[in-house]
């Protein structure tokens, strides 16, 4: 039984550790879906035209999957 | 000094030597197996084997242990039943100064017994035999609860005995416990017999015999051994908090190395009507676009974004560009909010909330343009109320994991302790 309580304190221990090596390193948190763009993005037309997002530079946005 | 008493067997002529004459009763004949009656000079058969059996004893009779810090000796042999089928083994054991012990044997399991005189009392303070009293009986200041009752009755025996033995002998048994010991009553033609027994690990039966091949591991659970989860739980749980506090605390202490930095706070308000219908297959929505912001990080850092929305029977699905603006590179998040109520059978349902959460994984320093797109099929004023925070604690999962393993542990120590009684109470 002493071994069961040994192995089930030890075993917390480890999880607290990999915890605080998350937090630490600020992991976590949802991925995403990576894009790229063929065209430079022209903040300043976005701004006149907020609908004009999707329409002009969507087209252009590769979903490459990753990060 | 023992004085040895010999005689012949009447039914079979087989010479018979008592170890303990002045106190022997009863002697099986080795040679046949009749039981003899040797509490007068002459020996008679009280029962006669027609066919001899064949039992080999755990412990041959004549062996020598020690307890108590006293030498005994294995004086007679007894095999019992029940009539559940269970069979156990019963040794009496022999000291000329302290008189005499049983030994009991069952599946590995043993007990050492002794015949106690003074009466154990019932919860009224009554000394009455188990039949007539309820519940339990107090003996040396120590309560001991009911367990079970059941006949039994001898099906061999070999040895001498300090009591004239019958095969056809069928005892009522009563048995209160209080684990490592217990109590019984065996009640036969209204007299009663208590007996006290402590449970005895198969190591030192071992030790006291000397036979290491008796260290054997028992199987099943017997009536009075002891629970070995019992106070565990107690423990357990114990050690759940303090794990539970110190995983908070570590938690805790790295949480608020964030800066959890608020950069955005606002509430976009739109009326659908005058926007063009948008079909995507068998949907039809409404697009709402929105800048929400530009962000230089200076350090690696994440978003929270806190989205809600005045979703009503209806749905928002956002996706939100985080976009590098040097690199042209970005990456997509999506959250839906939607909420559904209702009734069927006159019975309220809901699902969804108008609220909800995304918290994005880090980006590296550099300057981000994040931009939203709404899409929804809400006919009328669509509110949507955004917070966006930077350098926000995502749920750890780790403190998730670790805190459902520091739990589980308690409730597994718990579901063994009852799992045990369970099987004392079904052997």
């Amino acid at each position: 039984m002493k071994k069961w309580f040994l192995i089930y304190t030890v075993v917390s221990l480890v999880f607290i550790g990999l915890d605080a090596y998350w937090l630490m390193n600020k992991k976590g948190g949802e991925e995403g879906e990576a894009i790229t763009s063929k065209k430079p993005l022209d903040i300043k037309t976005i701004r006149q035209n907020p609908g004009s997002f999707r329409s002009h530079y969507l087209p252009y946005m590769i979903y490459t999957g990753g990060k | 000094m023992k004085k040895a008493k010999s005689f012949s067997c009447p039914n079979c002529g087989s010479p018979i030597d008592l170890r303990f004459p002045e106190k022997t009763l009863s002697v099986t004949c080795n040679s046949c197996g009749s039981i003899l009656d040797t509490s007068e000079d002459v020996a008679k058969i009280i029962q006669a084997f027609k066919e001899k059996q064949q039992v080999k004893p755990t412990i041959p009779v004549g062996s020598r242990a020690t307890f108590e810090g006293q030498p005994f000796e294995v004086a007679g042999y007894m095999l019992r039943k029940d009539f559940d089928g269970s069979r156990w083994e019963e040794y009496l054991l022999f000291n000329p100064y302290l008189g005499y012990r049983w030994l009991s044997h069952w599946a590995g399991h043993w007990n050492y017994i002794r015949i106690i005189p003074n009466f154990p009392v019932d919860e009224n303070d009554q000394v009455l035999p188990p039949e007539r009293a309820r519940g339990n009986y107090t003996w040396n200041k120590k309560e001991y609860t009911y367990f079970s009752d059941y006949r039994a009755k001898p099906v061999y025996v070999l040895g001498e005995f300090n009591y004239k033995v019958s095969l056809e002998e069928i005892v009522k048994v009563y048995e209160y416990i209080n684990p490592p010991e217990s109590i019984t009553a065996e009640s036969y033609r209204g007299e009663v017999v208590w007996s006290h027994a402590t449970y005895v690990e198969p190591k030192k039966i071992a030790q006291a015999f000397q036979k290491p091949e008796l260290n054997r591991k028992p199987s099943g659970v017997a009536s009075n051994q002891v629970n070995p989860y019992k106070g565990k739980t107690k423990w357990a749980i114990l050690l759940a908090f303090g794990l539970t506090l110190l995983a908070g605390f570590v938690s805790y202490s790295f949480e608020s190395r964030y800066e959890k930095k608020i950069i955005q706070e606002n509430t976009l308000v739109k009326n659908t009507r005058g926007l063009p219908v948008k079909r995507e297959g068998n949907y039809r929505y409404y697009e709402i676009s929105q800048e929400l912001g530009e962000v230089e990080f200076k350090k690696k850092q994440n978003f929270r974004f806190q989205l809600k929305a005045n979703v009503d029977n209806s749905w928002v699905y956002a996706t939100i560009f985080v976009i590098d603006e040097a690199k042209n590179k970005g990456v997509v998040f999506t959250k839906e909010i939607s909420y559904y109520w209702g009734y069927d059978d006159g019975e309220s349902w809901s699902e969804g909330s108008q609220e909800e959460e995304l918290i994005t994984r880090t980006f590296p320093p550099g300057k981000y343009f994040l931009f939203a797109t709404f899409q929804t099929n809400i006919k009328g004023d669509v509110e949507i109320h955004y917070k966006i925070d930077t350098d926000y604690p995502p749920t750890s999962t780790w403190f998730v994991l670790n805190f459902l393993w520091i739990w589980a542990f308690p409730f597994f120590i718990f579901a063994k302790k009852l799992s045990f009684e369970k099987r004392r109470n079904g052997e």
